[in-house]
């Protein structure tokens, strides 16, 4: 019990750089509910670290669309010329 | 480890079905590997260029990958989109790419000191911000800009090649934590310690060289 409620407090006290690694982890894995309470208890107050969750979610958001997971590829740049044209020749001989 | 804590994942993917472009369809009757390279070469390269962070290597994966989709496309059977199947083939390819490269140059883990947030990173000796994060503001805007994507590039193409290739796997391929962790034979720890490096260096490089401009 008192081991719990220690390491409940070390959470409740953790500054950004911990917050912010478990802000990091809360994507890719489910929390346990001290650290849940911890995390969401410094968003509160904490402007960097609400921030660096939201930064975090557009940099997920990017990703995904590059990814092709909402269905609109990331722009940019695509394959150059050359490529293109040396592809279209080995399929056309083949 | 789960890979979907529902609270917080905002992924398009895992909450609407994929909209199909107009070349995303399943392909005509008449669509053949002649008309591949228009209405598919640009995506894949993109995508491989952002997966493998090197020009030359993505095209010669998209080659791979056209030619050995024309040995198999008589037994394409039209159940997904052609961009599907050939993104499919594209990702094989590129696994063997990566798996080559890392038997032949094992990816190196930084040294340790450089590598830990509050050495020379965004923080100071007591854990707080140093570099706190700044406002970004409006991202939609810049996820429909061309140079934003270039940006992205240059800011993963600059990233340690170990926390690259993890935070790739999750974040691009949408592998989950215990998946990446085989594949990189690394313990959930140094996953997540990865991922939270590669993310502080990532949100630093486009602070730097997007938001706040050149």
């Amino acid at each position: 019990m008192v081991r719990r409620l220690r390491h409940a407090w070390r959470l409740l006290n953790l500054p950004c750089e911990g917050i912010s690694e478990l802000v990091s982890r809360s994507l890719d894995e489910r929390l346990s509910p001290a650290e849940r309470a911890a995390y969401r208890s410094h968003l509160v107050y904490c402007v960097a670290c609400r921030r660096y969750r939201r930064q975090l979610l557009m940099l997920r958001e990017a990703l995904g669309r590059a990814g092709g997971r909402d269905g609109r590829p990331g722009s940019g740049p695509g394959m150059p010329e050359e490529l293109k044209e040396r592809i279209r020749r080995q399929l056309k001989d083949r | 480890m789960s890979s979907r804590p529902e609270a917080f994942d905002t992924r398009p993917g895992t909450t609407r079905p994929a909209e199909a472009g107009p070349s995303d369809l399943a392909p005509a009757p008449e669509a053949g590997p002649e008309g591949w390279v228009d209405r598919h070469g640009d995506a894949l390269y993109r995508w491989a260029l952002l997966r493998l962070r090197h020009p030359e290597a993505a095209a010669d994966v998209v080659q791979e990958t056209f030619l050995a989709a024309l040995g198999r496309h008589e037994g394409f059977d039209g159940r997904s989109s052609e961009r599907t199947w050939l993104l499919g083939i594209l990702k094989h390819k590129i696994g063997d790419h990566l798996r080559r490269r890392r038997r032949e140059r094992p990816v190196e883990e930084a040294t340790p000191g450089r590598d830990r947030p509050g050495s020379g990173g965004p923080f100071d000796r007591l854990g707080f911000w140093e570099r706190g994060p700044k406002r970004w503001g409006d991202p939609g805007l810049a996820l429909e800009s061309a140079e934003f994507w270039e940006t992205l590039r240059g800011c993963l193409g600059s990233m340690p090649d170990h926390l690259a290739e993890t935070f790739l796997l999750r974040e691009l391929e949408d592998r989950d934590g215990p998946e990446v962790c085989r594949e990189l034979s690394i313990s959930p720890e140094s996953f997540w310690k990865r991922m939270h490096r590669a993310r502080l260096l990532l949100r630093d490089c486009l602070e730097r060289r997007w938001f706040e401009g050149p």
